[in-house]
């Protein structure tokens, strides 16, 4: 295979699993969300016995269960790709994602097929309590089995807990707890979960506007969205204040990432955000002051944002090319260089063993055992770069830097906006307007399904391509994970797969729009 | 009085809920047709474990092993 058709191979799986992955985004977000808010409603119900809150519960479950039924096994075409497109690094990962997605096969299971079941079936057949904690079971399972995967998704940014087993060529987990509890973990989850909220609070705000706008349940409506809108205020104020977080994480262990979104070429203290800008063709741009058409700044948000210090240092993407001795980077170049080298004794190792050759062995295992001098040193400065072996220029670190600026804009924009219109939402709530006969508010209201999307999905292109060439942070680049395939066939299971998604989804919809022309039923 | 096991009350919702509610029987026949596609067709005929084909963790490690030096030394 030659470098054309392995970069049209990487680009096509890429695709592919982007695309699974976007589609799997759909219907998770929702999950997470409405299952939280159909709690809620449900112990309204609980502690009022007000029968009104009884069938509005049960409207949004019908529509949870929808949801849940099309999307269900949709991640599980991940692990597919994984399997085939990606076994490189489906192995070299090892055991870090077996057991976390075993708790969550199994979690899932068990959990959320016993008490969905109870939750969508079980009114008038369980006591009333034993429904309302299924229902919060069912809650918390979904979110618990949504931690397992970003736990997962966090090591790869943040490949920790782990110690590198030389002779299987793949990653062992040496602390559960470091790989659990890591702190981009724990971010990730936080943040991806609130998001997950907001969007199924602004369905529910959506739908009850569109009932407003038809004037219809207009009651139902009214509560539903009252409740929605304070749930999702919450849940945004939550994310946003965990997006924080991200950012002084990203700018520690991923700074390429944070000078990608900031389009940031030179490195600075106290250096500015921009706002809103146009970048010049990337062929154009080689330093801040001829990166951009125009750009609006606020000075020193930067740093403030990614150090928590107004004067803090923010690397470019040419410190982090060229390194930046004052700040302690070293070059992409020696990197590259420390990388080999890893790889080298990788290959070294695996030749001594096939010649039977102990000693040579034994002095490369001893430079790979975390728990010797000799190995700490060496895994600090050479393993730690291992995946910067695979790369033949250090430009091939950058990720597509227009993409992730203009998506963390998006993210951010559309998110600011959804803020906007929730606490107006409130307001409007709190102080009585008449919401049922504003026409405009309405279509604000269902404005927010697609808001909700648009900004969730971008955060996760920051996220994923902002990462880019890496599968695992530093450790394997796409390149080196992808499996040895042809591409025709890739290209034939993208259409596959975009042909059963798209039917998911138009099913989803179709079911979905019945459901809410039925309404709210005093059942 | 005789008491049930959760298991038989769990399956009698389901089947309650399949007999009387068109939309459940819709879902659960969306999600069993969706199934079989994923399983028997997606994942059978295009979506093979490479590695799992290979007999021990031993020549799943070589293969894996040759992956990685001979892409390194493509660069």
């Amino acid at each position: 295979m030659n470098l054309c058709e392995l970069i049209q191979l990487i680009d096509w799986s890429r695709a592919q699993f982007a695309m699974t992955a976007m589609f799997h985004w759909v219907f998770v977000p929702l999950t997470l969300g409405l299952s939280a808010l159909c709690a809620i409603m449900e112990t309204i119900y609980y502690r009022t016995g007000d029968n009104k809150w009884r069938y509005i519960s049960r409207f949004w479950m019908r529509l949870f269960g929808i949801n849940f039924a099309v999307g269900v096994a949709t991640g599980l075409i991940l692990e597919f790709e994984f399997g085939t497109n990606w076994s490189n690094y489906a192995y070299f990962v090892g055991d870090i994602f077996g057991a976390p997605l075993a708790i969550e096969g199994i979690m899932a299971f068990f959990m959320e097929a016993t008490f969905v079941g109870v939750m969508l079936f079980g009114w008038g057949k369980v006591s009333k309590r034993f429904h309302l904690a299924s229902t919060w079971l069912v809650a918390i399972s979904v979110n618990i089995s949504a931690l397992w995967i970003l736990i997962a998704n966090a090591w790869m940014e943040l490949p920790i807990g782990t110690t590198f087993n030389l002779s299987m060529a793949r990653n062992e987990m040496s602390s559960f707890a470091d790989v659990a509890l890591s702190p981009m973990a724990l971010t990730k989850f936080i943040h991806s979960v609130t998001s997950g909220f907001t969007t199924g609070a602004a369905f529910v705000i959506a739908i009850s506007g569109w009932y407003l706008l038809k004037r219809r349940h207009i009651e139902e409506a009214l509560l539903s969205s009252k409740i929605a809108t304070i749930f999702g205020l919450i849940s945004l104020l939550i994310c946003i204040y965990t997006g924080d977080g991200s950012a002084v994480l990203i700018t520690k262990h991923q700074p390429m990432k944070l000078a990608a979104m900031e389009a940031l070429y030179d490195g600075e203290e106290g250096a500015p955000l921009t706002v809103i800008g146009a970048l010049k063709p990337a062929n154009n741009r080689t330093c801040n002051d001829d990166a951009f058409y125009f750009k609006i700044e606020i000075p020193k948000l930067l740093s403030v944002m990614g150090t928590h210090n107004i004067n803090g240092y923010v690397a470019g993407i040419n410190d982090l090319i060229n390194g930046n001795p004052e700040h302690g980077l070293i070059s992409t170049a020696e990197k590259i260089h420390r990388g080999r080298v890893a790889i080298e004794s990788l290959k070294s190792y695996h030749e001594a063993i096939n010649n039977n050759d102990k000693t040579t062995a034994e002095k490369i295992a001893s430079d790979f055992n975390p728990n010797s001098e000799n190995g700490k040193k060496f895994l600090s400065e050479n393993f730690r770069y291992f995946g910067y072996g695979y790369l033949s220029s250090p430009q091939e670190c950058i990720p597509p830097v227009a993409l992730i600026f203009y998506s963390f804009r998006i993210m951010v924009g559309v998110g600011s906006l959804l803020l906007l219109i929730f606490v107006a939402l409130l307001l409007m709530h709190r102080y009585r307007q008449n919401l049922g006969h504003k026409k405009w508010v309405h279509i604000v209201m269902i404005s927010t399904i697609p808001l909700v999307y648009m900004c969730s999905w971008a955060g996760w292109i920051v996220c994923e391509v902002g990462r880019q060439p890496w599968t695992v942070q530093d450790l394997l680049p796409t390149l080196a994970a992808i499996s040895k395939l042809d591409t025709s066939s890739v290209i034939t299971t993208f259409c596959i797969l975009a042909f059963m998604f798209t039917i998911m989804l138009v099913v989803e919809i179709a079911i979905m729009i019945k459901q809410i022309n039925i309404g709210f039923k005093n059942e | 009085m005789y008491k049930k096991l959760f298991i038989i009350r769990l399956y009698e919702l389901y089947a309650d809920a399949i007999r009387t509610s068109p939309l459940t029987r819709s879902l659960l026949l969306f999600i069993a047709i969706k199934l079989f596609i994923m399983f028997a067709i997606i994942k059978a005929l295009f979506f093979p474990n490479i590695l799992n084909k290979l007999d021990s963790d031993e020549l799943r490690a070589k293969t894996v092993v040759e992956n990685l030096i001979s892409k390194s030394e493509k660069q």
